[in-house]
Formats: C-alpha cells, structure tokens, sequence
C-alpha cells in the first residue's frame, strides 16, 4: 500500500488544488507526501479543515481532530462548487471494480435489485468523477475482481474525450485514461513485477503504452514519514 | 413574554410522527445527533425515512431499529472499518428501502428545498446507472437547459423533509444556536425542513449571543426545539469538546457484523 500511496503522490503537481473524501486514508497521505516533497497542493477535505499543516492518521479520513493547525473551515459543499465551476484539479476516488472503459462501481456487487454485497454507494463520484480536472484513483488489490472488463454497476461513467485525465495506481501498476481511445491504458509497473503478472491478475487485456515506466518505491525516509503520521497503519486496513 | 423552546428529549420525540422523513446532521462520525438518535431507536415510531449525504453511526443505528422504512445517501460507509454493517445487513436483506443518491444530488436537492424552489439543476453524470433509478423514483429528472437547449441536466427535486435533527455546540432558550467547526450540510437542512430539533452541549443565558454575536449560526426562528444534551454526540466526536470514541463504534460495529439484534447493539451504548 506504501507504494501505491507514493505513486498516487507522484501524480499530484504543484499549484494543484485537492480534495480527500470518506475512507480516503490512502488519498489524504498521498497529498502528505507531495507537500513533504516541496510540491504546492491546496489541500481541502471532508473534514473541512482547510489547510492542515500536520496530521494524525484516524480511522475516519473526516475526522476534524486528525488535522492539526489548519486555517479554518471549508465546506463540502464550497468545494463542490469549486468542482463545479471547473476549478477542482483533483479528486480521489477508491472502487470495488473499474473496467477497461475507465467506469467505476462502488454499488453493488451482482444484480442491483438482489446484491451479492451491497457497497457503500458512490459519494460524489457519479458528479466529481466528471468534474473535477483529474482524478486519482487507487486499488488496494490488483485483481480479476477489481479490474473487470464490465463493471457490474456502473456507478459513475468513465471519463469522456473532453475530460477529467484518469490515473489508476494499484499495487502492480500505473493505468492512465488515453482519451483517444476510451480505455485504461498500461503505463507503468513497479520494479519486480512482469506485464505478464499484471495481466493475468486483470479481467481485460489493456493497452500498453512502450516504453512503460519503473514505478518508485517507497523510501526507508518516506516510510518513516508515513508511518509517523499513521502510527496504528489505517492505510493497510 | 416569549415561550421557550427548551424540552426535554422525550418532549422533543413527539414533535417526530409516525411516517416522517428525517434529515440527519453531522457526518460519518462526526458531531452525529447521537442523543436523539437513540431516543427515536427505542421509541415506537414507525415507518421513518431517513436522509443524509454521508452518514455514520445515528444513520445506521436508526436504520437497524425497526424504526425505519426508507433510507437515502450518497454513500454509508464505516469508513476504514468497513461498509455500515446495519445499511449492509438491512439493504441486502430488503428490509430497508435504499435510495441510493450522490453527493451533489442530496446538495441540490437540500438547496432546493432551502432556496424554496422546486428543484435544482445538478452536474450529476448522465450516464451514471443511477440516473435511470432516481429518474424513475420521480426525484431525479433530465430536463434541457433552457438557455442552451443542446445542453441536458439532472434536475433534483427539492428536498423537503419533515425534521431536521442536529447537535450543536450551545443554544439559548429561544433556540438562537451556535455551531463550530465543520458545517457539512446542516445549515441546509435546518433551512429546508419543516420542523427543526438541535441538541446542543450547553444552554445558555440570551446574553451569551448579545454580548458575542458572531458566534450565531443558526437564527432562533428556523429552530422548533432545544434539548440540552450534554455528550450527545457521543461516542462521535464533538468540534472542539470530545474526540470520536472510536472503542466504542467498533464494538457497535462489530456487534451488529455478528448479527445482533437492536436491544443487543443499545446496550453497546448503555454498559459505558
């Protein structure tokens, strides 16, 4: 998972504005190590603790008290509208399946009316997904039951040719949205891992874009640093 | 001389009927209207509907009371613990209905009711799967803009509930509120609603809003109760007075997982 937070971190360029939402340790540390980094992300939340300067990582990414010094309160609902008015640079978004099409489902798991597991339901992601200018994305398992090639639901619709620039980090691999053609396209992998394992642990076959990138690893440095912030490892569960 | 709107939480449960919708403050779990929520739990109410857009604990507690029929949110979620187990258990059972929404849905749908207009336009996706569910339940509806007519959008019908329930930090008797910290939607929902109970930590003397006036949030005339109920957000967490008791969702958590039923999980709140 520390690896997926850094390549999720990587994603992040300064003058960005950011948005973390519910269950959304993964995204709130990314943007912890981007700053660490010297990179200048606006860092807005759930929480609407605008501007935290430190934090203690809490079972509830909205939890007000795990943000420390930050410069007051801003809301959901200003950021939204910030989103809205096409100003969001980045939103973050976790699945329980996204397909070749970039589609994400945080619904339901078989038929809608009669679920097989019945998911926590999609937040903001059937407007955000669209709205904001990118959208970081990561998966806590890269699998054939994570990357499908139909999304059982589709929760919110794959990004459009016009936008939002989708990236998905997983614990194999880097996918990037190639506007052009529709799909997740094979961008990257971390160092030991083959293609050949990347694909056979997905449902689809995705593009590959040559010469893929070797993926960063965590350091013994920014390790430290993770595990300062989320001392009980929230982000592992 | 003016009445005061100070009762006590049974009083204030009355002013809840049978088949209302109730609107839910705070968020996951955080400043949850705890105190009520458990209140109506062991109450006889029937056929409650619940809103919020991203609820917690209250939200799942009353939806696994037997109090409830309908439930509509964005997303229920325990967060790094886990999906809601009383949302999971009683959607998967269809003993609840779930109306499944999106943030910027219950937004437009709560500003609506607030602005008082009909409806709100949305950005909401058009080709989410969602859309064609809320469109046939009569509260979503695509419409052209009438502006530019090659342009479609979600309209949201407004949202109008019966109460609101919210805790807040400090209210004096004529029910003037103030409320620290984050707001999520709850200025919203005390807008749109037809009737409005906060709970707050502690009641003050009027003077308290007369000698600070900027700390008045919510004007005394959206308000139609006051119950002072001190930790009443417990075991969520209160801005600026107490941390979420993260033991004891857990152990609620863990308790409804296993199956128990409602009396079982109330004493998880009981035995503190």
């Amino acid at each position: 998972m520390d690896n997926v937070i850094k390549c999720m971190a990587q994603q992040l360029r300064d003058g960005d504005i950011a948005y973390t939402g519910l269950a959304s340790v993964p995204a709130v540390l990314a943007i912890a190590l981007a700053r660490h980094w010297g990179r200048d992300v606006t860092f807005i939340n759930v929480a609407e603790i605008y501007e935290p300067k430190d934090m203690i990582i809490k079972v509830s990414s909205g939890d007000p008290t795990s943000f420390i010094g930050g410069k007051g309160i801003v809301t959901s609902l200003d950021a939204f509208d910030l989103a809205r008015r096409g100003l969001l640079d980045v939103m973050f978004f976790s699945a329980a399946q996204v397909d070749r099409r970039g589609n994400m489902n945080l619904s339901v798991i078989g038929s809608y009316e009669k679920p097989r597991v019945r998911l926590p339901g999609g937040a903001a992601a059937a407007y955000l997904y669209r709205r904001a200018r990118r959208v970081i994305m990561w998966l806590k398992e890269h699998s054939r039951r994570t990357l499908v090639e139909h999304v059982d639901f589709v929760t919110a619709p794959g990004p459009t040719k016009y936008g939002p620039h989708l990236t998905v980090c997983t614990p194999k691999a880097l996918f990037e949205f190639d506007q052009e053609v529709g799909e997740l396209v094979l961008t990257g992998l971390f160092p030991g891992v083959t293609v050949d394992d990347i694909i056979n642990n997905m449902a689809f076959k995705p593009r590959i874009k040559e010469p893929l990138r070797i993926l960063e690893t965590v350091t013994a440095e920014e390790l430290r640093l993770l595990n300062r912030w989320d001392p009980d490892g929230v982000r592992y569960s | 001389m003016v009445k005061s709107k100070l009762m006590s939480i049974s009083e204030a449960l009355d002013l809840i009927n049978d088949g209302d919708e109730i609107a839910i403050g705070g968020m996951s779990f955080h400043r949850n209207p705890m105190a009520m929520a458990l209140a109506i739990a062991r109450s006889n109410r029937r056929d409650l509907a619940l809103i919020d857009r991203e609820p917690g604990l209250a939200f799942d507690l009353l939806t696994i009371s037997g109090r409830v029929r309908r439930i509509r949110a964005a997303m229920v979620t325990f967060e790094h613990f886990g999906i809601a187990p009383g949302f999971r258990r009683m959607v998967e059972n269809g003993e609840v209905e779930f109306i499944e929404d999106v943030c910027e849905g219950v937004m437009a749908g709560l500003r609506a009711g607030a602005y008082g207009v009909p409806f709100m336009p949305s950005a909401i996706a058009l080709d989410s799967d969602l859309v064609q569910l809320n469109v046939k339940r009569g509260i979503w509806k695509v419409i052209r803009n009438p502006f530019n007519e090659e342009e479609e959008f979600v309209a949201v019908k407004a949202i109008r509930p019966d109460v609101a329930i919210i805790h807040a930090h400090k209210a004096d008797e004529k029910g003037d509120v103030e409320l620290q910290g984050p707001k999520y939607e709850d200025l919203l929902k005390v807008q749109a609603a037809k009737r409005v109970i906060v709970t707050v930590e502690e009641v003050v003397p009027e003077d308290y809003f007369r000698n600070n006036p900027d700390k008045l949030t919510i004007p005394g005339f959206l308000v139609t109760a006051v119950v002072h109920a001190p930790r009443g957000a417990w075991p969520t967490s209160m801005y600026g007075y107490y941390e979420a008791d993260y033991k004891v969702i857990r152990k609620y958590f863990d308790a409804v997982k296993s199956g128990s039923n409602i009396e079982e999980v109330l004493r998880v709140f009981s035995n503190v």
